[in-house]
């Protein structure tokens, strides 16, 4: 009887084994690339905007610029300025300008960036403010900000 | 041998005599020879001499050093402007497309550039691409500077 039940106890636990293993997800592999798309945004507080150029660089995690879109509907709608030498690096200028007078004040989302990310880190953007002008052509103080 | 001399056919000496003082090399003659010889490998050497390189030949060695820069010139020179060219507008573009002259181009000189010519008081002297008159094809040379990515 004794031996009966170890051999039922055994087969059990090599059932539940067995179960155990196929229940366990594949990893992922580390250096497989993905694709994200981080968006470009400006503030320019109460003035509204009419130029910008800004100057983002990735600044950790293995990132190469694939793409550039463009941002919001109305004055910045259209992809903005970029040099194509700067696809499949990890440093690129936008910039882009509009003389209409639909033009957004507050946060605006200027331009959307499509990157190819390898490995598991996220990466991080340092984006700087090379200049940025009013309707009328004065300069403004705005703020910018890469974002997923 | 001494079979093959007692064969060998004598001569009479004063045959003998004649057939060497015919012959014999004349010391004026000779000397004249030996100069035409000596001048003619001498008009060789010196001419081989100021085409080949040498020790105590500056000239030569100017000559060369001289052709090398030249290439050297050339080469460089067609590199910065074939480098210029591939890059769109030249580098006296560049300095004119900084209208605000604050020393770099940016989008702000584009976009002065393109209110002025929407206003239709654009200088002629902003026409940077070249094109014989001002628009916004010439902001747009502009921006497409400002954004330009330093290879």
């Amino acid at each position: 009887m004794k031996r009966a039940l170890a051999i039922v106890a055994l087969l059990a636990l090599t059932v539940l084994v067995l179960a155990g293993s196929r229940t366990v997800a594949p990893a992922p592999a580390q250096d497989e690339p993905r694709f994200a798309a981080y968006d470009v945004c400006i503030d320019s507080g109460s003035a509204p905007l009419a130029a910008w150029q800004v100057e983002i660089v990735a600044s950790s995690g293995r990132a190469k610029l694939v793409g550039v879109e463009g941002g919001d509907a109305g004055a910045f709608a259209a992809p903005p300025y970029y040099d194509p030498k700067a696809l499949m690096s990890e440093r690129i200028v936008l910039a882009a300008f509009d003389t209409g007078s639909a033009l957004p004040s507050g946060r605006t989302r200027v331009a959307r960036l499509h990157v190819e990310v390898q490995g598991a880190a996220e990466p991080r953007f340092e984006a700087r403010v090379v200049a940025a002008a009013s309707r009328d052509g004065r300069t403004i103080d705005v703020s910018v900000e890469v974002r997923p | 041998m001494d079979r093959r001399r007692e064969d060998d056919p004598k001569l009479p000496a004063s045959l003998e005599t004649g057939l060497g003082e015919l012959f014999r090399p004349r010391a004026g003659e000779r000397t004249e020879l030996d100069q035409r010889v000596a001048r003619a490998a001498r008009e060789h050497f010196d001419a081989r001499r100021r085409v080949l390189p040498g020790p105590g030949n500056p000239p030569f060695a100017r000559t060369w050093a001289l052709r090398a820069a030249a290439v050297l010139v050339l080469a460089l020179g067609g590199w910065v402007l074939v480098r210029s060219i591939s890059n769109g507008l030249r580098t006296q573009d560049v300095a004119r497309a900084d209208r605000d002259g604050n020393g770099r181009v940016d989008v702000l000189d584009a976009f002065q550039l393109a209110r002025e010519v929407e206003r239709g008081v654009a200088e002629a002297r902003w026409d940077v691409d070249g094109n014989g008159r001002v628009d916004r094809e010439d902001a747009h040379a502009i921006a497409v500077l400002a954004v330009r990515i330093g290879s």
